[in-house]
């Protein structure tokens, strides 16, 4: 799910609009925009006409200037985007009705529809939308309540609210016993959360003490993920704790809540590195995302071909690693807040074409491990291939052993030097290769050249003819030749 | 002046009663859902082992007492509605239903064992015990059943354990953390109860919480996760919780369904007061409130709330959580900070373990003693005591010195009676001294 799936038609086009324009500098003629929305000019006019009304209560923020040619964008230097996206998003039905039904925790229509404003039938129509959404999630909005795997619906609302609505919107009478847990936690697990994750940790607290008092819940799913789980210390001295704390008020605690936060704990990345470490040193290994771990830190190792990883290195990998086997474990679904497609650009413009394909092996590998099904549209399983790649990139760059390639054209008296310098560009995108122009006695583990009579070099070093400038076919030999100089 | 009391227990009966003595003009109307008043919740254990021939001996207030000291008392009159603008109280009766308006409204409803997360307590042969009636229906399956689970550990359940093991029962108690009795004492505290009871052939399951009960033709089936127990009955002897649904949400509840209520036991509205088994406890060592379901926290909120009736004078000092309980032929006390407590406590703290004797007479007790202080000021945080006399009195004293937050040098040089037969060289209280004997 998209967080921009909250937002109705009009109210996408709007951001759309303005997010064109800030990625257009700021300016943009009405050509350009109907293109690029697919939209008529009138369209368009309504759409700034709906922008600049909806914009009114930020007019000191951001303001559209459009003369029926041209429309310009001014914002002020300490408003982003992203504000502008939760502006829009707080006044979201969908959102006011989520929001609504975590704090009732059922609804009828005749009751809602007038607080939404809205017809009863337009609230059945966006309760249908929301239910399209949150299938990836395996929760419903049926009879008046979510319903679903009480660990989704808490896993749903906690992205909820650290994304969409807003941390700040929880803090009402939960907000003291879920400081406290934290602090016992803290004193308990002898662990120091970072301030952020500390925050995350109360968040998700906040939801479950709400929660709690939810009669009728379901955790059949939870129960059996967490049979291998049962008699981890990790979560042995969760429940521990937090039975002795809700011992001293007047609520019932049960296994499920102490398996849930244990759940939380795993896979959202709070738990400092130093403390994992030593969780893990000490955790069942046959529990399936510990075992998955194991097999695809060995996988990453046999691939690149290393010997032994450094010990630090490898600690941070098992770390981020855990994360995303006990998310995709136990979770079904994520909230996009970033775009991930273009995320992935990014991180492949730094890393070679062979890291994305072996991340995606490397999902393959956890969806058979962990038995999941093949489900197009769960969210967390596109992440993951997102996580798989930063690890690979943090290994390969960390264990990168630099190759140096020398670039030797003797037949190229004119543009010899840019062309070497594109060239080396290009060799470079291979990672821990340093390209520069030959020089004499310097050793290289490579040469390049265009000259068939070149020497062997007396280093060892090997030597590529090119067959003919910036071609593929030379690029593609010369990436094979540096990856089996790297093992 | 209408004072309106709902509910006739242990707060309910002392804010009436202290409210006639502190406002003598006042009309003072004490509203019960059930047909008596003053009932002891441990009435069945106390008929199950004997200690009285029948249920009508388990009252420790009659109807008839608090009419003689002018306290209007309606029985079979449960409360259905709280009109807080129009200051009445709607409820239900035989003949219909009465409506009580009051200037000063007293909230003492109490609290119930119930379970919302095991599916199946609604069996016949699950049993609770807390009220008259529950407790005579308890007492007709018990009779006719051989092996009886006890589910929770707590001190009601542990008397409950050896009152069904003096029956004769076949006695299963379920626990969901590693011992018997875990609010108040540490694990190795209560270690020689625990033996005892497994001497006496009692099933102990640790580490297990009840998530269903089932009936299986004439029995009981308690699923424990992946285990399950087989029984003829269960008494249900988890944790009380508040039942205020009559009060609409018109006053602010605190997380886990209390009343709010401020120091002088006040709610949002000024004019309704919360006692009891249905408001949170201050507890002074870690400056936090509890919930505290004890008779001593509900007749004392009961006190004290009268006191501030017309105005806030007495803010309710708190509890420092003593119990004293006998079971299995122990002798249990303790008060304050357990160890595995002292994670809730900001600061450090020093762990001491003692032994002394009850008499210096051969056939003396030993006592043993844990007690927690604060590791830089020695103010007393905790003391647990277990032994085969009866030494329980000395809680009260420890209790005294946890709250008014003693040091050790206090209890150290403080004044005691000797007399060989009922004292050692130095008596219990006074922690630190050379004497130790096991």
């Amino acid at each position: 799910m998209r967080i921009e799936d909250f937002l109705e038609k009009q109210e996408k086009r709007e951001l759309q609009l303005v997010s064109y324009l800030i990625h257009s500098g700021g300016e943009a003629d009405y050509a350009e925009l109907e293109e690029h929305l697919d939209i008529t000019k009138a369209s368009l006019e309504s759409t700034l006409d709906s922008i600049a009304y909806s914009l009114r209560p930020l007019s000191e923020n951001i303001a559209l200037d459009y003369d029926g040619r041209a429309v310009r964008l001014w914002m002020d230097e300490l408003f982003s985007m992203q504000e502008l996206q939760h502006f829009y998003l707080k006044q979201s039905v969908k959102v006011q009705l989520l929001d609504y039904l975590f704090r009732n925790h059922e609804f009828s229509l005749t009751q809602l529809a007038p607080q939404l404003a809205l017809s009863e039938s337009s609230l059945s129509r966006k309760i249908k939308e929301l239910n399209r959404y949150l299938k990836e999630f395996e929760l419903k909005i049926w009879n008046g309540r979510v319903q679903g795997e009480e660990l989704q619906i808490r896993y749903f609302y906690y992205l909820f609210y650290r994304f969409v609505q807003g941390k700040e919107a929880l803090k009402e009478r939960e907000a003291g016993i879920s400081l406290q847990i934290v602090q016992t936690m803290e004193n308990y697990l002898q662990v120091s959360f970072e301030p952020e994750n500390q925050a995350r940790v109360f968040l998700w607290l906040q939801i479950a003490q709400h929660r709690m008092h939810t009669k009728k819940t379901v955790s059949i799913r939870l129960k059996e993920n967490m049979t291998p789980y049962m008699e981890d210390k990790l979560y042995q001295k969760i429940r521990s704790m937090l039975w002795r704390f809700s011992s001293r008020y007047s609520v019932e605690p049960d296994e499920e809540d102490a398996q849930m936060l244990f759940v939380f704990l795993l896979s959202s990345g709070v738990l400092p590195e130093p403390f994992f470490h030593d969780y893990r040193l000490t955790r069942n290994r046959n529990s399936p995302a510990a075992s998955l771990d194991t097999y695809l830190v060995e996988t990453i190792i046999i691939q690149y071909g290393y010997r032994k990883l450094p010990y630090m290195l490898e600690r941070r990998m098992y770390h981020t690693l855990s994360q995303i086997h006990a998310a995709l474990y136990f979770f079904k679904g994520d909230l996009e807040v970033h775009d991930r497609l273009f995320l992935l650009e990014q991180e492949q413009k730094i890393a070679e074409e062979s890291v994305r394909s072996f991340a995606e092996t490397l999902r393959e590998i956890t969806v058979e491990k962990l038995k999941l099904p093949n489900e197009t549209n769960n969210g967390l399983m596109e992440w993951s291939l997102l996580g798989y790649f930063s690890v690979l990139v943090m290994v390969t760059m960390e264990m990168r052993q630099v190759l140096r390639v020398g670039i030797d054209l003797k037949h190229l008296p004119m543009y010899r030097e840019t062309t070497i310098s594109l060239l080396g560009l290009l060799i470079e995108k291979v990672n821990g290769v340093e390209a520069e122009e030959c020089q004499p006695d310097k050793p290289y583990d490579l040469i390049v050249t265009d000259r068939r009579e070149a020497e062997p070099l007396e280093t060892g070093g090997k030597v590529y003819v090119l067959s003919e400038l910036f071609s593929p076919f030379d690029q593609k030999n010369i990436e094979r030749i540096l990856q089996s100089l790297k093992k | 002046m209408n004072v309106v009391i709902i509910g006739a227990s242990f707060g309910g009966i002392s804010a009436a009663l202290q409210t006639r003595k502190k406002h003598p003009q006042a009309t003072v109307i004490l509203l019960e859902k059930t047909s008596s008043l003053g009932y002891l919740p441990s009435g069945l254990n106390l008929l199950l082992s004997g200690s009285i021939s029948s249920l009508d001996e388990a009252y420790f207030m009659t109807a008839k007492e608090l009419k003689e000291k002018g306290i209007q008392v309606y029985l079979d009159t449960e409360v259905r509605r709280v009109d807080l603008k129009e200051k009445s109280v709607v409820c239900a009766t035989d003949s219909g239903s009465d409506v009580y308006r009051y200037d000063k409204l007293i909230v003492a409803a109490g609290s119930t064992p119930y379970s919302h997360k095991i599916i199946g307590t609604q069996s016949t042969k699950v049993l609770t015990y807390k009220q008259r009636a529950q407790a005579e229906e308890a007492w007709g399956v018990i009779q006719r059943s051989r092996h009886v689970a006890v589910i929770g550990g707590g001190q009601a359940g542990i008397e409950a354990a050896e009152a069904l093991h003096e029956n004769g029962k076949q006695v299963t108690v379920v626990e969901s953390m590693d011992n018997v009795l875990f609010k108040s004492f540490d694990s190795e505290m209560i270690q020689p109860l625990q033996e005892e009871m497994i001497r006496k052939g009692v099933d102990l399951k640790f580490h297990r919480a009840v998530t269903a009960i089932e009936e299986q033709g004439e029995q009981l089936v308690l699923h424990l996760g992946d285990e399950s127990a087989v029984c003829d009955a269960a008494l249900l002897s988890v944790n009380v919780r508040p039942d205020l649904a009559f009060l609409d949400g018109q006053l602010p509840l605190n997380v886990d369904g209390t009343l709010m209520v401020d120091e002088y036991l006040r709610t949002e509205d000024l004019d309704v007061f919360g006692v009891g088994d249905c408001v949170q406890t201050p507890f002074p060592l870690t400056g936090e409130s509890f919930y505290m379901p004890l008779a001593n926290n509900a007749v004392r909120t009961g006190m004290t709330a009268a006191e501030n009736l017309m105005e806030p004078v007495r803010p309710f000092v708190g509890s420092v959580r003593t119990v004293a309980a006998q079971a299995f032929g122990w002798y249990i006390a303790s008060t304050g900070l357990t160890e595995a407590e002292t994670q809730f406590y900001a600061r450090p703290v020093r762990v001491h373990h003692k032994e002394t004797k009850t008499s210096m007479l051969p056939d003396a007790e030993t006592v043993h003693l844990k007690y927690i202080t604060d590791a830089d000021t020695e103010v007393l945080l905790g003391v647990q005591l277990i032994s085969k006399e009866n030494i329980l009195q000395a809680i009260n004293t420890f209790a005294l010195a946890v709250q008014t937050e003693q040091p050790m040098d206090t209890l150290t040089g403080k004044e005691y009676f000797f007399q060989a037969g009922f004292t050692d060289l130095v008596d219990v209280t006074n922690l630190e001294h050379p004497f130790e004997r096991g």
